[in-house]
Formats: structure tokens, C-alpha cells, sequence
């Protein structure tokens, strides 16, 4: 079982790899054909260098960048803590239940006109945005993962007579944990997208805002050079996500 | 330990009725009765888990409204910790009652050592078989020297052939640190292997048919097993289980 994981993650990295090759095939293939529409990948990347060297990109990735990072911070931080009050607090739960699962399925991107002007414009009302796009994955998982604590081990901690302290630390937090880590996984890819409809409004700002420019510019070159660009930072984020995931849940039996 | 007139209700479901037990002090005190009987249930009112409909359990004179100091309970499916490695398990029985982390592991590995599980030191539960996880389980329940130690079918979960071995370990290591006990299960031989006496749970809710006292010697081994007396209380017990069934 362990000696084919090496296996597997290997043929995986080809497929991906095969995978990519491809669509910059067909990218540059389409992107000759039709060269206003879509930009060929050597465009784009020359689009996005042009872009750096004149200082834009830069900033503009330290202004999105700082903005994901305080909306996704605060909504890891409320979404991880509300997810655990739930779980120990069963008024709580039944009272927002419904609404927490209302809340979710609305899409906060597209209220984000009205949370702008409602709060200002500003990195404040901005964050708030990405906050909100991100909060509700992570506060479901984690309520999720803190209710299904086993009830057996409930009561063994009460057998011996564990103090409340105690019950967290090595009953529900390493329980749910994993959980919680699921729930800021789907909560990062949510606040990509937070970020970029934050920034489109407006003052348009940061990644968003350079891609809003050069859309409006019919720029096809820069606009998926960025799209690329921000898909790969997503991907890596998310693959570090992943592997606090698999860090925290070690414990587990081997998954696949 | 005393049991005096417990009925165990869920709800408007009756599951046990009038059950009177006494345990003294260094006796083991077998109880079988078939699957779903109430075992179980009767157990948790013991460690406090849950509260009777009608009754008191005692113990130490005491009537028991949480889990007592000294009493630790072994788990039918074991209720290990599957985040924490073989001896953090063990630890956290002396840890929660706040012995420091260094006594607490050292009391581990000692006990690690009683139940044969040195080398896994550092395994996680899902490593492990069920056999070497209740001996992690067992391990845990005795670090805390407990005064009264309840079983919840500690072998049930187990194939019959590991089941075997830790019988007669858990007979083993009961004699070299006697303690009184309580031990729940529906193999009739188990019962009469472990019990200095047997009560025996039949009937719907259930109850408890006939007190038996087992004068088998202890210590017990293998041996007894063949003897006489050994078959003839299994015999009995069996038969008061079948009658409990047919009504
Ligand atoms: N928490 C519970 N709520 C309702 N019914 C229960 C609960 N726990 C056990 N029971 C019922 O009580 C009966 C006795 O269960 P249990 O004590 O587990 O039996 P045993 O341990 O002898 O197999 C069973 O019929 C079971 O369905
Ligand atoms: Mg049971």
C-alpha cells in the first residue's frame, strides 16, 4: 500500500503535466487563429512581464495579497471559533442553523456591490467581502466536525473525569481540527474569488483592478496571463492547506 | 459496590428492572446475559454515565452521581484516542488527573510493559489490531491503579482466537495485581472463568435470573477449563440464559 504511493504521485505529476502541455497546445493553436480573442501563451507572458517591469503587477499582487490575507485570516479565525461554540453550545445550533445554511447559499459575490457601498470602498469594506465569501465553508465544517465527535470517546473522557480544559485539548480540538482544515481549504478558493469581485467595484484595486483594465481594453494577452497567474497562486495555496490538512490528520488511517 | 434496586429505562422502554447487586472489595463479579439485555446500559449507571430510573448505585457507600474517583472502565470497542500513540493513550488516564507528563509517561511504559505492548510505544490505534488495542485499553484503565474496574465485554470485539489469548493474559495480569472488578459479557465461559460469582440477566426488560457463586479456585489458568465444576456451572448458566430467551 505504501510502496505504491510513490507510484501514484508520480503518474499523477505526468498527467497533470500532460494535461498542461496540452492546453497550452491548444491555447497557441486558437490563440493564432484568433489572435484578438485570445492572446498566445508567449503574449501573455509578455503581457504580465511588461506588467512587472513597470511596477503595476507588483503592487498590484501586495494589494490583493494583503487584502485575501486579512479577509481570510478573520474568517478562519470566526469560522474555526463559531464552528466549535456550535458544536458545544446545542441552543446555538438549532437557533442559527438555518441560517447559516441561507447564508451559504447566497452568493456573497454577488452582494458585494451593495457591502461596498454600505461600508465604504475601502481595505475595511473590501475585507469584509472576502470575509464573508470565505467564513461560511469553514464554519460549517468545523460544526460539522465538532457535533460528530464520538460518543464513546465523550465518555471515556468522562470516566476519567476530564476536566473541560482537558476535553478540549485532547478530545474536540484534535478532532476537529482536520475538519476545520477541510472547511479553510474550500475557505482560500472562496476568498480568490472574494478578492478578485472585491477589487472589480468602483475603486477598482490590486489584481482585480489590472484585470478589469485590460478587459475593458480588450487586452486578451494580459487578462489570461493575470487569469493564470492567480490560478496558480489559488493552486498553491490551496496545496499548502492540503498538507496542514494531511499534517493534522496524520492520525487517521491512510485515505485515498 | 452495591446496586440497590436499579431500572434502567430509554424513554418509555423499560430495559432492566430491580436489579440488587453487591460487590465486595477484591471479588470479580461476572455478568452475562444475551446481546441487548442491558449489560452495557447497567454498566454506565455504574460509572455514573448515566442515571437509573428507579434506584442508587453505591460505591464506597457513596452514591454515585459522576464517575468515581478509582473507577476506570475498559471499552468494548476500546475508546482509544486514534490521534494519540499507544502510550499517550495510556498516559492521558493519569494526565486528566493531573499527574505531570514525565511521571505520567514513565507509569506508561510500565504498564506498556504488563500488557506485552513494548515497541509500539509510538504506534497510533490504527496500526494496531484489536488485540494490542485493548491491551492499550486495558493498560489505560489499570495506569490509574483503579479500586473498581468495570469491563464492557473488553474481549467482545475480538476474533476468537485473540480473544483467547487475552483471557488468560487478563487472568494473568489480575493476579499479579488483583482488583475488584466488575466484568460484563455474554460468553457464558468468560463468565466463569473471571466471576467469583455470576449474575445472570434474562428476560424482557431484563433482570437478574439466579446469583451463582464460582468456587473455583483463583488463581485460574487454562486448567479449569476441563474441570467438573467448570462445566457444571456453564451448564446452568446456559440453561437459565435458554429459559430467559423462550418467554
Ligand atoms: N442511548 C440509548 N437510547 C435508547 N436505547 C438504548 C440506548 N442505549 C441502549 N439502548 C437499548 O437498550 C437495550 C440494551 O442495550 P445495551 O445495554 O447496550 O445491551 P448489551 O450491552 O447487553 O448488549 C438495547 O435494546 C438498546 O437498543
Ligand atoms: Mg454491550
Amino acid at each position: 500500500m505504501h510502496a505504491s504511493r510513490p507510484g501514484k504521485r508520480l503518474l499523477a505529476a505526468v498527467v497533470s503535466a500532460v494535461g498542461l502541455l496540452f492546453g497550452l497546445g491548444v491555447w497557441q493553436i486558437v490563440g493564432q487563429r484568433d489572435p484578438v480573442l485570445f492572446a498566445t501563451p508567449g503574449r501573455s507572458a509578455e503581457a504580465l512581464l511588461v506588467l512587472t517591469e513597470e511596477g503595476s503587477l507588483p503592487s498590484a499582487l501586495l494589494a490583493s495579497g494583503t487584502l485575501l490575507v486579512i479577509g481570510l485570516i478573520l474568517a478562519i479565525v470566526a469560522g474555526v471559533g463559531f464552528g466549535l461554540l456550535l458544536s458545544r453550545a446545542k441552543l446555538l445550533r438549532t437557533s442559527t442553523d438555518w441560517l447559516i445554511f441561507a447564508a451559504q447559499s447566497v452568493p456573497i459575490v454577488a452582494l458585494a456591490p451593495i457591502i461596498l457601498s454600505a461600508f465604504g470602498f475601502g481595505l475595511p469594506a473590501k475585507s469584509l467581502v472576502v470575509f464573508l465569501t470565505a467564513v461560511f465553508p469553514i464554519v460549517v465544517n468545523t460544526a460539522e466536525g465538532a457535533h460528530r465527535v464520538p460518543t464513546t470517546l465523550l465518555e471515556v473522557a468522562r470516566t476519567y473525569r476530564s476536566s473541560e480544559w482537558h476535553l478540549w485539548k485532547d478530545l474536540l480540538l484534535p478532532h476537529t481540527v482536520p475538519y476545520a482544515m477541510t472547511g479553510i481549504r474550500q475557505g482560500i478558493a472562496m476568498a480568490f474569488v472574494g478578492t478578485l469581485a472585491a477589487e472589480f467595484f468602483l475603486n477598482a484595486s490590486g489584481v482585480g483592478g489590472l484585470l478589469l483594465a485590460a478587459s475593458t481594453n480588450f487586452d486578451s494577452a494580459t487578462v489570461l496571463g493575470l487569469t493564470l497567474l492567480v490560478s496558480v497562486l489559488a493552486v498553491g495555496l490551496m496545496s499548502l492547506g492540503r498538507a496542514v490538512e494531511r499534517y493534522f490528520a496524520r492520525w487517521r488511517a491512510v485515505e485515498e | 459496590m452495591e446496586l440497590d434496586g436499579l431500572t434502567m429505562r430509554f424513554g418509555e422502554r423499560t430495559v432492566s428492572r430491580d436489579i440488587h447487586l453487591t460487590l465486595d472489595p477484591g471479588r470479580v463479579l461476572a455478568i452475562v446475559g444475551p446481546s441487548g439485555c442491558g449489560k452495557t446500559t447497567l454498566l454506565r449507571a455504574v460509572a455514573g454515565l448515566i442515571q437509573p430510573a428507579v434506584g442508587t448505585v453505591r460505591i464506597d457507600g457513596q452514591a454515585v452521581t459522576r464517575t468515581p474517583e478509582g473507577v476506570a472502565m475498559v471499552f468494548q470497542h476500546f475508546g482509544l484516542f486514534p490521534w494519540k500513540t499507544v502510550e499517550a493513550n495510556v498516559a492521558y488516564a493519569l494526565r486528566v488527573s493531573g499527574v505531570p507528563k514525565k511521571a505520567a509517561l514513565e507509569r506508561a511504559r510500565e504498564l506498556i510493559r504488563l500488557v506485552g505492548l513494548v515497541g509500539f510505544e509510538k504506534s497510533y490505534p490504527h496500526q494496531l489490531s484489536g488485540g494490542m488495542q485493548q491491551r492499550t485499553g486495558l493498560a489505560r484503565a489499570l495506569a490509574v491503579r483503579p479500586r473498581l474496574l468495570l469491563m464492557d465485554e473488553p474481549f467482545g470485539a475480538l476474533d476468537a482466537q485473540t480473544r483467547e489469548v487475552l483471557q488468560f493474559e487478563m487472568l494473568r495480569i489480575w493476579q499479579d495485581h488483583p482488583v475488584t472488578m466488575l466484568f460484563v459479557t455474554h460468553s457464558i465461559d468468560e463468565a466463569v472463568l473471571f466471576g467469583d460469582q455470576i449474575a445472570v440477566l434474562n428476560g424482557r426488560p431484563s433482570g437478574i435470573a439466579e446469583l451463582i457463586d464460582v468456587s473455583l479456585p483463583q488463581p485460574r489458568d487454562r486448567s479449569v477449563l476441563a474441570t467438573a465444576e467448570f462445566l457444571a456451572i456453564r451448564e446452568r448458566v446456559w440453561n437459565l440464559i435458554m429459559t430467559g430467551q423462550r418467554d
